[in-house]
């Protein structure tokens, strides 16, 4: 019966936890409320966070403590976050826990796919933190709250969601994969979890039957009296399904040995052999071609306002989102893919199509700091440019003037003659000329984006 | 089948697929011809208040001024009926607070809005079609908390699903896409408020009803002054009441700018004599306002303050 309760109870927070979260994200419109500090707080229990505040502005943030918790349950418990608080691993838990009971011939396919994961996971921990070393935010972007987020995001914006639908399709097969050997938190806390103190440990009543194996989502069940692996999800899974009854929760001895620290390679200690070197360097590879591709390269655009300078911005934004959600203008909008893997999904503006409204409710809920808080006077996205001959007034002396009627800094002034002059240290570059102006096609005063 | 049965019959499937939009177009014009250019307000029962009355309302306290306009009018209940839907424009165009003074007082709304229920109005509705986006305007002005607990709703009519084509049947603006919420009122009151604007010098009642078209840049692109006059012989107010408690003095319509307070609230049918009045209350000449004798050319009121019965409450 208690382990029933218990299973309830990690059911239940698990529930709590993914329906908290989807309701962060509604909630998140101007004028903002108390869902960004708690957005906010909920983000910070990524290590993953902390690490990219650390890369980027190299001082100790006064919720560093939250990731640190995380990090330190994980060292003494294992993985309870991810088994228990993390809402994507609870959606995930969902899909595996249907799948596995409507496809239980896939059971042999996944439990043989999340072995030789164990083989491979850590290479790619390898390199995803060099991918982030070098400057690429694409790895946080894997983060359960960063990728979550940005799923729920394209949902709210009438898009397919589906890198998400990509995941959930994969944990159908291979049960929890994404969160065993591709999530950058579950692979980080997994190292974390190597030294943990307390875990699941089969006793000597143990039939070596293989029931845990088959049951378990993470691929981590134990071998005859070893505890289970360190990517182990905490969910009790093989302990509620052991017909002998001979799997504890218990104190880890360390003699004891743990699940794959004997006969798997492990990769994150020394390479042992010339094929985990040529592994190794193969990865290093790999990881320095992708950050390539990553490095900023393309057209110029409107960022948001506060954004970092161009390089900087592109290489902390996490692409989650959040910004893009909050805009109360919609004038945030994902830039496509074919602007390079360093521009796909940042945010940026086409005045032409929106104006930004300079609430920065976007520097509030930004979790990276690629999108700084500044004051309204400090906002520099770019300067306005009147094309004389285009514009209606200067070239038919037509009394228009929108721009300067719209322009929220009083940045453009008429002349004596009702034509609009461009007061370009004034200028905030929030694209209201631009996008009010009434001349069709381009128009005749446009945004440039400013150069940095 | 064959191929070339096969390729007929795609073809045919096109074409049908062709026609049935053309057929789409088509009943779109119809809708739109039958359209009535609705050139005068919908008449009002009960003989209908005083067209040459202005009243002006003075003090500081927003219900009060409401309260005893519409006192000194004879009663809300000339303009409102039981069961009517009334529809208001006050001018929340820019994203600026109550306090700056570029939007109209959101108290004023919430108690004209009470008044209009409690005269038994079916539903009111507050609408403009601001600069900025809808969350931020509705939000910084005020309307919508005031409006909603008021009993009303404020919006904004930022999609062009808002309007319909109409014939507006002047010299410049013939046609144009116009606020469907206004043609589906029983009562329409417009609630601007007095403050400078850049281009055209002063913005009040006139210049507030460009706030309910969906294409305002055809608006600057050819005449802004004649087609303002246009526009108001095209849909005129029930009733225009001014919101000249304060205002910018310059930097408008965005602000921010210096604020002059003036304490008063003008309440009249005819339109462009409310605007004269809130001109000279502002210190202009009427006549230098531009669109102001361009629509007492078109007919639409009195600029002959002398003409009309100002009551002062």
């Amino acid at each position: 019966m208690k382990r029933i309760k218990i299973l309830w109870l990690r059911y239940s927070v698990q529930s709590a936890s993914l329906i908290f979260f989807l309701l962060l994200f509604s909630g998140l419109s101007y004028p903002l409320g108390k869902e960004v500090p708690l957005l906010q707080g909920m983000t910070r229990l990524d290590p993953w966070t902390l690490l990219n505040h650390l890369r980027w502005q190299w001082n100790w943030p006064t919720w560093g403590w939250l990731s640190l918790a995380t990090v330190l349950v994980s060292l003494v418990w294992g993985r309870l976050f991810c088994g228990w608080l993390c809402p994507l691993g609870a959606a995930l838990t969902l899909v595996d826990q249907i799948s596995r009971r409507w496809w239980k011939n896939l059971t042999v396919m996944r439990r043989n796919m999340l072995e030789k994961a164990r083989t491979w996971r850590y290479f790619w921990l390898l390199l995803l933190t060099v991918v982030f070393l070098l400057g690429s935010n694409w790895t946080y972007f894997l983060t359960p709250f960063t990728l979550l987020g940005h799923e729920i995001v394209r949902g709210f914006q009438g898009q397919i969601p589906w890198i998400l639908l990509g995941i959930a399709a994969g944990t159908v097969f291979f049960s929890r994969l994404w969160c065993t050997a591709l999530c950058p938190t579950g692979l980080l806390l997994s190292v974390a979890a190597r030294g943990r103190r307390f875990g699941y440990r089969p006793d000597k009543q143990c039939l070596e039957c293989g029931v845990c194996s088959r049951n378990c989502p993470a691929g981590m069940a134990p071998v005859t009296d070893q505890a289970v692996g360190e990517g182990c999800l905490v969910c009790g899974d093989c302990q509620r399904s052991c017909p002998p009854r001979a799997i504890q929760w218990q104190r880890l001895n360390k003699k004891a040995g743990v699940t794959g620290e004997t006969g798997d390679a492990v990769s994150c200690r020394p390479p042992s052999s010339r094929r985990q070197f040529i592994k190794t360097v193969a990865v290093l590879a790999a990881a320095v071609a992708f950050w390539q591709q990553t490095v900023w390269s393309g057209p110029r655009v409107l960022r948001p306002p506060g954004a970092l300078a161009e390089k900087d911005f592109t290489a902390v934004c996490n692409r989650c989102g959040r910004c893009i959600r909050v805009c109360p203008a919609k004038a945030l909008q994902p830039m496509p893919a074919v602007t390079g893997l360093a521009n796909f999904e940042t945010p940026y503006i086409l005045p032409r199509k929106s104006r930004c409204d300079l609430c920065l409710s976007c520097q509030e809920v930004c979790p990276t700091g690629a999108i700084a808080a500044t004051t309204l006077e400090q906002v520099r996205m770019g300067t306005a440019v009147l094309d004389k001959p285009r514009c209606i007034a200067w070239s038919e002396q037509k009394l228009c003037l929108i721009c300067a009627e719209q322009c929220p800094v009083l940045a453009i002034q008429g002349d004596e003659n009702h034509r609009p002059v461009v007061l370009a240290e004034q200028c905030v570059g929030c694209g209201s000329c631009e996008n009010a102006c009434p001349v069709a096609g381009d128009a005749a005063v446009r945004v440039l984006p400013r150069l940095d | 089948m064959d191929r070339r049965g096969f390729i007929s019959s795609v073809g045919c499937g096109l074409l049908s697929l062709g026609l049935a939009g053309c057929g789409l177009a088509d009943t779109d014009k119809k809708d739109t011809a039958k359209t009535p250019p609705a050139s005068a307000p919908a008449p009002l029962p009960s003989g209908g208040p005083d067209r040459n009355k202005l009243v002006v309302a003075e003090g500081t306290d927003p219900n009060n001024l409401i309260e005893k306009g519409f006192a000194a009018l004879g009663g809300i209940g000339a303009w409102v009926k039981k069961g009517n839907s009334v529809v208001i424009k006050p001018n929340f165009s820019v994203p600026r607070k109550p306090e700056e003074a570029a939007t109209t007082n959101p108290q004023l709304v919430a108690a004209l809005v009470r008044q209009c229920l409690a005269a038994g109005a079916k539903e009111v509705k507050v609408i403009d079609y601001p600069f900025n986006s809808p969350p931020v305007c509705l939000t910084n002005s005020g309307i919508k908390a005031a409006v909603e607990a008021a009993g009303g709703k404020a919006y904004v009519t930022n999609a062009q699903s808002f309007y319909t084509q109409v014939d507006a049947g002047g010299s410049v603006l013939k046609t144009m896409l116009f606020s469907q919420d206004v043609l589906a009122a029983d009562v329409f009151i417009n609630f601007p408020i007095l403050k400078h604007h850049g281009i055209t010098k002063l913005t009040m009642g006139l210049k507030n009803m460009m706030g309910l078209v969906w294409d305002r840049g055809y608006f600057h692109r050819t005449d802004l002054n004649q087609t303002i006059a246009e526009l108001a012989a095209f849909r005129k107010p029930h009733l225009t009441i001014l919101d000249a408690t304060r205002g910018i003095t310059a930097n408008g319509p965005g602000g921010p700018g210096p604020i002059q307070e003036w304490k008063q609230v003008v309440f009249g049918v005819d339109q462009v004599a409310v605007d004269t009045y809130g001109a000279t209350l502002f210190g202009m000449a009427p006549a230098d306002i531009a669109y102001l004798p361009l629509a007492a050319q078109l007919g639409l009121g009195e600029m002959d303050l002398r003409k009309m019965t100002v009551v002062k409450v």
